[in-house]
């Protein structure tokens, strides 16, 4: 699965742990995150959604081999 | 949507760890008397037990030495997340795969070991395998395996920025 968190993170000037504060999680996992070594729940991918004020599609789109 | 986890608050773990430390400290300033108390569970045999302070100290070690690994086991971490609880599955199937294998093996080398070595010989290595099967040393491994997985993941996303 592909994700633009680091992209959008970048956008609105937010770190890691901003982030990981923000959705409840360890910043390592914001990090596995984006590594594309860890996927998130949906509740997760909502939460990450509504911090950056878009679409989960924008965040996470499937790839092929998925 | 809050997820249960049936795990004891964080503040357990330390508590736990604080009362190992302590069955470590103990081991360590009784090593004699614990040795010549637990040998004869291994080796069905009787050495010296006359040693002052072994009855209170063996039965310290051997009451709160499951307790605290319970405790450290059964609690969860300081920001239990999705990842950790996933770390946490591994971990489980890690060592119950282990345990299946190890089961696996006993029940097709007995019949083996029984005619290769003498029945005292065989009741030894039978009762030192039989050990690590106690339900402590199952949560004691399990424990190790989550600790050491939590530890290397979070060592190699530590890094990034």
């Amino acid at each position: 699965m592909k994700n633009n968190l680091r992209v959008e993170r970048a956008r609105v000037r937010m770190t890691q742990q901003d982030l990981a504060d923000k959705t409840g999680v360890t910043r390592q996992t914001i990090v596995a995150i984006e590594q594309g070594k860890f996927n998130p729940s949906t509740v997760l991918a909502l939460k990450m959604a509504r911090v950056f004020g878009v679409t989960i599609e924008t965040l996470f789109e499937l790839e092929d081999t998925d | 949507m809050r997820k249960k986890h049936h795990l004891l608050d964080h503040k357990w773990q330390k508590i736990g760890f604080i009362v190992f430390s302590i069955c470590v400290l103990l081991c360590l300033v009784f090593w004699q008397a614990i040795i010549n108390d637990l040998l004869p569970y291994v080796f069905y045999e009787n050495v010296k037990k006359d040693l002052p302070g072994s009855g209170w100290a063996s039965a310290l070690v051997l009451l709160l030495t499951p307790i605290s690994i319970a405790l450290m086991a059964l609690s969860q971490e300081k920001l239990e997340d999705e990842r950790i609880v996933e770390i946490r599955h591994q971990a489980l199937v890690t060592i119950v795969i282990i345990y299946i294998v190890w089961a696996l093996l006993m029940f097709l080398t007995t019949p083996f070991l029984s005619h290769l070595v003498s029945p005292t010989t065989f009741g030894k290595i039978n009762m030192i395998m039989r050990i690590p099967t106690g339900v402590t040393a199952f949560m004691g491994y399990y424990l190790l395996i989550f600790k050491l997985s939590l530890w290397k993941q979070n060592r190699e996303l530590s890094d990034e920025e």
